[in-house]
């Protein structure tokens, strides 16, 4: 039985029906995991004991006739930076080494505790989430199951090629810039991130706390529904979470876009984008239009200012976020006394003695980050720093507004706006790395949607010459994930590319 | 009450004071406080549920994840100290922000688990808890004068570094977390006191306040600081950090004017420092531009 093909909503009837148990389900994720994980590597770590035992109360339970959570018993894979009681989660960083995290975040008391998912694994992202290829993880390259040759995207890139690849069955990412959309573009499979304050951070290792989001990285829309209408809603612990009620978007997708108003911003279909993309974007558009939906160019005059924009807030609450990092009380601490005591000397030397702590906490941080978070961190605290803070940091949170008042205005003649996800299809491993800015450019039609606040989805558009997956993406109002859920859906289910594998 | 000082170094050994007869009538000279107060009366943390009451109890103990600042973790605010905060700013007729911020001071201390204070006051011209404000002293000559206050603001304690014996013989630095989190108001007087009478009556009038309001009991150790600015006309600030008691708070003063109004006879600038107060004499602990690189930033912006 290839039970590691299913999706969540269609293994769920099995196992409610008792017709397959969790822990066959389980164990057939595993055997593809062991078969395919050495070429993909999209797990940081992985719980086949733990999860095994979990599968069989799940299994003990239903036996029973105990009244078991939505999700009971369909393995889950979580990007390395949500926190699980009494696991490392080291979001891709040699600095949380060992460190085991003592709570629960709020999507893992949704998802696994009430809901009954259970957890197999860490996966895979770029170290803190920086980056958009899962190249600068600690715990090395993730593969893009397409081309094993090719990025999976980032920073969710392990999430997104364990669903390419069916290692698992549905997985959680987060989105900072475009951290959920990038990998699944990238990799022909579903991501949304959900509206700012549709669900809790708390337990998501903060990277960039006012543009950050936690969401679903799934197989198909209907997982991504299931999965983000338990996982939303208001949480005591973070006061950024809305107090709204949640739609049951699973039994809301049908029904087809009849009267859907869908603009498309003229910005992202330009010269920068790869012609074959936009001519899948096109040819998506069309098929939408004889679906019924009226369409409409429109556009977002302040998008040209979106990266740098991005770019500064992102890097400035980083320092921020990452200062608690120094060794003293968990994680990665050095042992390199030679090291502190040069630091020491050469600090000294420049005449501002500094203390042995000090110099370890310098020495620990030297040694814990990798390259490109350490330039984030000193990009951001430069852009903090007392004088240039105005310039940078207050300045780069006016033009967020005026992004934002884009996105809203543009959103009050559309229901909804649609787009390509990603300026090009997955690149070469190797290929971007010496490059930051390259990198960057990458997010140019991501980071807006984090800026503006506003919920998106990606899904799988079509695929280029390389046979490579094109992401489209599909833009919402705020806290109206309903309406881009239910257009992805239409529009996937008259492209079934879903039922497309990579050959592994 | 004037007293004769003896003959005193400060740590640079530059100046010597002997014997110097103080004239208190100074004229030129202007006094800015700044009060911080713990709101020891509040049960729980400034942004968790932990017991706020750390003393006499054992080290580590009263800490969580979201105190600790441990990976992944976000701070809540704790309504009762918000309710604290403003019947103190009604009592002081102060004005208060319709919109509240925080911000993060980043510094890094071991004391402070995150690497960084949350706060309310922004150098950069951030909005703090409560504007204005004033208190009305009686003067030494019988009068009644108001002292302006010009903000007040919320923030978290640090946690507190052990040593065995004095920091600089102690083997070794053990640090307690159990205070790392409570809840502080700051507030700052406008540089409108001339005198250490004034701001004996001043900070009598502030502690009556505050016992009478029942946001804090004074009384307990380290409850009431404060930090003194001095300056003389044309003359660079010092500021005496943390002082513990009124009483100090007024010998301090007496001091350090003394002090700046000998190096002024000299005909000497004062330069900007940051003094601490002995017991007997202010003595230095660094000047300007040291260790004092901070940066701030917003967090959870919307």
């Amino acid at each position: 039985m290839q039970l590691w093909k299913e999706h969540a909503h269609s293994v769920i009837e099995r196992l409610e029906s008792q017709e397959i148990t969790a822990e066959e389900l389980t164990i057939s994720c595993f055997d593809r995991i062991e078969a395919v994980e050495p070429k993909v590597k999209a797990y940081i770590s992985l719980y086949k004991e733990d999860s095994l035992k979990e599968a069989k109360k799940i299994d003990n339970k239903r036996k029973k006739g105990e009244k078991l959570g939505p999700l009971a018993g369909i393995p889950l894979s979580l990007k390395a930076n949500i926190s699980v009681n009494g696991y490392n989660n080291n979001c891709g960083s040699h600095i949380l080494e060992g460190y085991i995290a003592p709570f629960d975040a709020f999507v893992v008391k949704k998802l696994i505790r009430e809901a009954g998912a259970i957890f197999i694994g860490h996966l895979n992202m770029d170290e803190f989430a920086m980056g958009s290829s899962t190249e600068s993880s600690y715990f090395g390259n993730t593969h893009n199951p397409w081309d094993l040759a090719k990025v999976p995207g980032g920073s969710s890139g392990g999430s997104a090629a364990a669903m390419a690849a069916d290692e698992g069955i549905m997985t959680l990412g987060s989105d900072t810039g475009g951290s959920i959309r990038c990998p699944a573009s990238y990799t022909g499979t579903v991501g949304i991130k959900p509206t700012y304050g549709r669900n809790s951070r708390y337990g998501i290792v903060a990277y960039s706390n006012s543009l950050e989001q936690v969401g679903p990285l799934a197989k198909c829309v209907k997982d991504s529904s299931l999965m983000l209408q338990i996982m939303a809603g208001y949480d005591d612990m973070d006061s950024t979470s809305a107090n709204l009620p949640v739609d049951s978007y699973s039994e809301m997708l049908e029904g087809g876009i009849d009267d859907l108003t869908i603009g498309i911003p003229k910005e992202f279909m330009t010269d920068g984008i790869d012609p074959e993309i936009i001519n899948t974007v096109k040819s998506n558009i069309s098929s939408l239009e004889k679906m019924g939906a009226q369409i409409q160019e429109i556009s977002l005059p302040n998008l040209k200012y979106a990266l740098p924009t991005y770019y500064i807030i992102a890097m400035s609450e980083a320092s921020s976020n990452l200062a608690r990092y120094d060794g003293l009380r968990y994680g990665y601490r050095t042992k390199n006394k030679e090291k502190i005591k040069e630091i020491q000397t050469r600090f000294k030397a420049a005449k501002i003695p500094i203390s042995q702590t000090a110099a370890e906490f310098m020495v620990t941080r030297m040694e814990g980050f990798g390259s490109e978070v350490k330039r984030r961190i000193i990009l951001g605290t430069y852009a903090l720093s007392a004088g240039y803070a105005d310039q940078y940091y207050v300045r780069a949170q006016k033009v967020r507004t005026l992004i934002k008042n884009d996105f809203i205005s543009a959103l009050k003649k559309c229901d909804i706006l649609m787009g390509p996800t990603m300026p090009n299809t997955a690149f070469s491993i190797g290929t971007k790395t010496n490059n930051p800015m390259e990198m960057y450019m990458e997010d140019i039609l991501t980071v807006p949607i984090n800026l503006a606040a506003v919920p998106s989805i990606s899904i799988n558009g079509g695929f280029d010459t390389n046979n490579m997956p094109i992401g489209i993406q599909f833009i919402g109002k705020y806290f109206d994930e309903k309406t881009i859920l239910k257009t992805a859906y239409t529009l996937e289910q008259k492209l079934q590319l879903f039922k497309r594998k990579p050959q592994l | 009450m004037s007293t004769k000082p003896k003959t005193n170094e400060d740590k640079s050994g530059k100046y010597i004071i002997d014997n110097w007869e103080v004239d208190y009538s100074v004229s030129g000279v202007v006094i800015g406080l700044e009060i911080h107060l713990q709101l020891n009366q509040l049960k729980t943390k400034l942004f968790c549920s932990c017991d706020s009451e750390y003393r006499g109890k054992e080290p580590n103990t009263h800490c969580c994840p979201v105190c600790m600042g441990l990976p992944g973790v976000l701070p809540k605010i704790n309504n009762s100290a918000v309710d604290f905060a403003t019947t103190l700013a009604i009592s002081l007729e102060a004005d208060i922000s319709e919109k509240q911020f925080f911000h993060r001071k980043n510094y890094y201390y071991p004391d402070m688990p995150k690497n960084y204070q949350t706060t309310q006051y922004n150098r950069g011209g951030g909005v703090p808890f409560a504007n204005g404000g004033k208190i009305t002293i009686k003067t030494q000559q019988g009068n009644s004068r108001e002292i302006q206050m010009d903000r007040m603001h919320l923030e978290d304690d640090p946690g507190k570094l052990v040593h065995i014996g004095t920091f600089v013989t102690s083997p070794y630095t053990k640090v307690d977390y159990n205070r790392c989190g409570t809840t502080l108001i700051e507030m700052v007087t406008k540089p409108e006191i001339y005198d250490a009478e004034e701001a004996r009556a001043f900070l009598n009038k502030l502690r009556a306040i505050i016992s009478h309001i029942g946001i804090s009991d004074i009384a307990k150790d380290g409850s009431f600081r404060v930090d003194v600015n001095i300056s003389f006309e044309n003359q660079k600030r010092c500021e005496i950090k943390n002082i513990g008691s009124v009483r100090d708070v007024e010998k301090a003063i007496r001091w350090e004017i003394m002090r700046q109004k000998l190096l002024i006879k000299q005909g000497k600038m004062i330069n900007q420092e940051t003094r601490a107060w002995n017991g007997k004499q202010t003595i230095l602990l660094r000047t300007r531009g040291r260790l004092s690189v901070f940066s701030r930033t917003r967090f959870s912006t919307f």
